[in-house]
């Protein structure tokens, strides 16, 4: 088998992930619940991966990172925390369902959005599209680090400095980028939220993901609950973690995402080379075959590339792929407004995604395979 | 002489005892007794008198949330510390 979805999931893991999350099942209780030593570890597991994750992406308090199950539910607590009272914001064209959806829900509650169309690959188009966008009432700047659709690396930094320019906060998205580009939330001035999966390039297992508060101010929880804290107060914590991190957490997820972090925390550079080659060499191979049309940039793609046949549906095209032993995935990837962006609507494109352990044997034998299906279809 | 300060939240517990034994001040959490827990399940630190203003010091700078200090007297009762 051939895995070139590691925009969906990261599928290969470092050894100690799932060894750690094994051992956390037979091992780990209820952290911050009670006094005995499988609770005790439990929390100290837990702690250490808030303390590593907060080294890792530069947040000065611990207790500013949030353990969530997946980067949906991150951002749905980032935006409904900026947006629940209401008002205006402006995404990027490329942002997933995880933020359109939750912006369509708050409808209701009269906020509002404009989406800042830009051509891809066109980093300047970003900036001018999303200022072309604000308004007096906008409370807000949502944008996608890095497409999950074209692996496009929108400008983080001249969105951020124009947030601050204005007095906006920013929330980013960084599903795609947490674990492969440098993300250190110090040198962003309007950051109030980074939203991320811990499965993805963080390499933890299923069912993990992080928010990182850069505010502790308008919080919105989206559950409340037992969080073993002020246990005679019937309201809900109002300070972080606790605030939004009601219930039993995932122990053996963190213990996996821990070390999913020590992992790329010292490997991060490497795999970024490592990706960046790859992507090079997979574009320059699908480059090579005329029916398709091949969506790629030099200077600001990262980790994921998206290809179309003329001829044949990409669904189709990464079905019949699957059944050759290539994992790829087809169609729009849950982000229609990306494609309306790149022009790939309504069959959307075939997606091919790497990760720290794809090896540029897969690469060419995936090139091979595509060439043959391609010739017999 | 020990005393116990006594923290919010866990998180705010693990902060503490990380930061002040990075100063080489050694700190253990402990689940606080019913007496001081009001309720909650949250623990607090327990530390060496002698500790207590560095500890402190340390702790204020680092802007971690401290909900009482308490000294533990030889028969195991508490006497709240005011700081």
């Amino acid at each position: 088998m051939i895995y070139l979805d590691s925009a969906a999931t990261t599928l290969q893991k470092p050894p100690a992930v799932s060894r750690a999350a094994a051992r956390a099942v037979s091992t780990c209780a209820n952290p911050g619940r009670s006094g005995h030593r499988p609770a005790l570890r439990a929390a100290e597991i837990v702690y250490d991966c808030r303390e590593e994750a907060a080294a890792f992406f530069g947040i000065e308090r611990p207790e500013r990172v949030v353990f969530t199950q997946n980067a949906t539910h991150s951002l749905n607590l980032a935006i409904k925390s900026l947006l629940h009272g209401g008002g205006h914001a402006v995404i990027s064209g490329y942002e997933h369902n995880s933020v359109v959806r939750p912006l369509e829900a708050l409808a209701e509650r009269g906020v509002t959005y404009t989406t800042a169309v830009s051509p891809l690959f066109d980093p300047a188009a970003v900036c001018r599209a999303v200022e072309a966008a604000l308004r007096p009432d906008t409370r807000c700047v949502i944008l996608n680090h890095v497409s999950n659709v074209f692996g496009f690396i929108l400008p983080l930094e001249q969105i951020d400095d124009l947030c601050a320019e204005k007095g906006l906060p920013l929330i980013v998205d960084a599903s795609q980028s947490a674990g492969v580009l440098p993300l250190d939330v110090r040198t962003l001035r309007a950051a109030a939220f980074v939203c991320m999966p811990g499965h993805k390039a963080l390499y933890g297992p299923q069912g993990t993901g992080i928010l990182l508060c850069c505010q502790d101010k308008n919080l919105y929880s989206l559950i409340e609950g037992g969080t073993g804290s002020l246990s005679l107060e019937t309201r809900q914590p109002d300070f972080l973690p606790d605030m939004l991190e009601s219930g039993t957490l995932n122990v053996p997820g963190i213990a996996g995402l821990r070390e999913g972090i020590r992992f790329v925390a010292r490997e991060r550079e490497a795999i970024c080379r490592r990706e960046a080659r790859l992507l090079r060499r997979a574009a320059e191979g699908l480059s090579q075959l005329p029916e398709l049309e091949v969506y790629c940039s030099d200077s600001c793609q990262s980790g994921v590339l998206s290809f179309r046949s003329r001829r044949i549906d990409p669904s189709d095209l990464c079905q019949m792929l699957a059944g050759r032993g290539v994992c790829l995935r087809g169609g729009l990837h849950c982000a229609p407004l990306a494609h309306r962006s790149g022009g790939t609507l309504p069959e959307g494109t075939a997606r091919l995604s790497v990760s720290a352990f794809t090896t540029p044997a897969e690469v060419e034998k995936f090139l091979q395979i595509l060439k043959e299906l391609l010739k017999s279809a | 002489m020990y005393c116990v300060i006594l923290f919010r939240s866990l998180t705010d517990v693990q902060r503490a005892a990380a930061l002040l034994r990075r100063s080489g001040l050694s700190a253990e959490p402990l689940r606080l007794p019913t007496a001081l827990a009001r309720g909650s399940c949250a623990q607090g630190i327990r530390l060496r008198e002698s500790y207590l203003a560095a500890a402190m010091e340390r702790l204020e700078k680092s802007a971690v949330r401290i909900t009482g200090v308490y000294d533990v007297l030889p028969d195991g009762r508490y006497r709240e510390v005011l700081w």
